[in-house]
């Protein structure tokens, strides 16, 4: 899909990083990169002049940190989609910086492509969670205060079939595995596994995950 | 605590400095545009051994500090730790945790070490194929106990030779804690420690 002139500010206290994601990120047809910070004080300053639809920041940052500005750009400006940046053992930031109302998160080392697909799915105003998502994670995104379902409007219904589905999807079993489970073939339940994402608009399995132990549809003793 | 803090640092530092280094690195790789297949292939060989050492750091930094120990309950922290371990060892672990157990915050860091200890020590010299351990609340305290099924060891010996280094981490973690360890071994006998940390 191609979109036209997502105006984007990123935000890291490593030059290097962010020479590498602005590059990256102005190659992208749509995509454009109209300020970048090496703190929260001066993303604050950009995001006021430059107002973007996307803001794309790592948490750790001198002066003030991706929390506080995240909060403090929300504030003024709460249709800005905010996306966390984050190093790997970082899940309890990656939680603040949820309950302080960013829209997604992405681990540095996530593939370009994903960097991509994160930042459309939160200028379409969908939560985005990493791929690399742990359960340990995903646990904790369900017990904080971030209510990713707040702003749907009609709640999902989800016959049997679709919860079972969705039961082996999060015990990580591949498409064959669970055509042969349930009896149906590989491509019915791709069709279903389409179906799914789309109903309860996640877009990988932390997705699933998230949406299931929200719902009790797993446990967390199931996955941890 | 002085090693916690030394041990903090460090994952701080490799966490600050290598981290973002290789991540950028990363991203100019797939900056590049190649139509060349054999170019293509090495550009994807190379990415992927920058995610192999990427999650060596990862694994590294959660040795060094599990962070998640801050807002989650040290159970929770154990299973998870079960199962990276038991995702690359053959040793299987069964970790059961009583329902009503509570745990002092300020201790968690010790007993997640000491547990760590254990697991280490099972896996490295035990040849153990289980590992049970438990936690659980009495009313004079709260106990962990494991136990393996390996080929057990002369625990006298193991003290005074210079093999006894892990040994000795958990004597001191327990000291520290003001518990009570107890351990009993023998040459094929497997090994059982029990732990109990008295209710204050």
């Amino acid at each position: 899909m191609y979109y036209s002139n997502i105006n984007i500010v990123i935000a890291d206290d490593h030059e290097i990083f962010l020479d590498g994601l602005s590059l990256m990120l102005s190659r992208q047809e749509g995509f454009k990169v109209c300020g970048r910070a090496s703190n929260g004080q001066q993303l604050l300053e950009i995001v006021n002049r430059e107002k973007p639809d996307i803001v794309l920041t790592d948490i750790r940052m001198p002066v003030v940190d991706g929390i506080q500005s995240t909060k403090q750009i929300l504030a003024a400006h709460p249709g800005i989609g905010v996306i966390a940046l984050s190093m790997f053992d970082e899940e309890n930031l990656v939680i603040e910086m949820l309950e302080a109302g960013a829209k997604g998160y992405l681990l540095k080392n996530a593939h370009k492509n994903e960097i991509i697909d994160a930042v459309i799915s939160v200028y379409q105003n969908k939560n985005y969670y990493c791929s690399q998502t742990s359960f340990l994670l995903a646990s904790m995104i369900v017990r904080s205060k971030f209510n990713p379902y707040a702003h749907q409007q009609t709640p999902v219904v989800l016959n049997d079939r679709e919860k079972t589905i969705i039961q082996m999807i999060c015990e990580q079993k591949t498409t064959q595995e669970i055509a042969d489970k349930i009896y149906l073939s590989k491509r019915t339940v791709e069709g279903y596994r389409v179906k799914i994402l789309e109903k309860i608009q996640a877009k990988n399995i932390a997705g699933v995950v998230i949406f299931a132990l929200k719902n009790n549809i797993i446990k967390e003793e199931d996955v941890l | 605590m002085i090693q916690e803090q030394e041990r903090k640092r460090i994952a701080n530092d490799l966490h600050d400095s290598l981290g973002p280094m290789l991540s950028t690195v990363k991203l100019y790789m797939h900056g590049i545009a190649v139509s060349n297949d054999a170019d293509k292939q090495s550009l994807s060989k190379a990415s992927g051994y920058i995610d192999e050492t990427i999650n060596n750091l990862r694994e590294i930094s959660y040795n060094l500090l599990p962070s998640s120990l801050n807002r989650n309950d040290l159970v929770i922290v154990v299973r998870e730790y079960i199962s990276r371990i038991t995702s690359h060892h053959l040793l299987k672990i069964k970790f059961e945790a009583a329902q009503n157990v509570t745990i002092q915050k300020k201790i968690e860091i010790h007993l997640f070490r000491i547990i760590q200890e254990i697991v280490h020590n099972t896996i490295k010299h035990a040849d153990a194929t289980v590992l049970k351990l438990l936690i659980t609340g009495q009313s004079d305290g709260l106990f962990l106990i494991s136990e393996d099924n390996g080929k057990g060891f002369d625990l006298n010996g193991t003290r005074e030779g210079a093999g006894g280094l892990g040994l000795k981490s958990i004597e001191n973690r327990c000291e520290m804690i003001d518990a009570t360890l107890k351990i009993i071994t023998a040459k094929n006998e497997g090994c059982k420690i029990i732990i109990k940390v008295p209710n204050k």
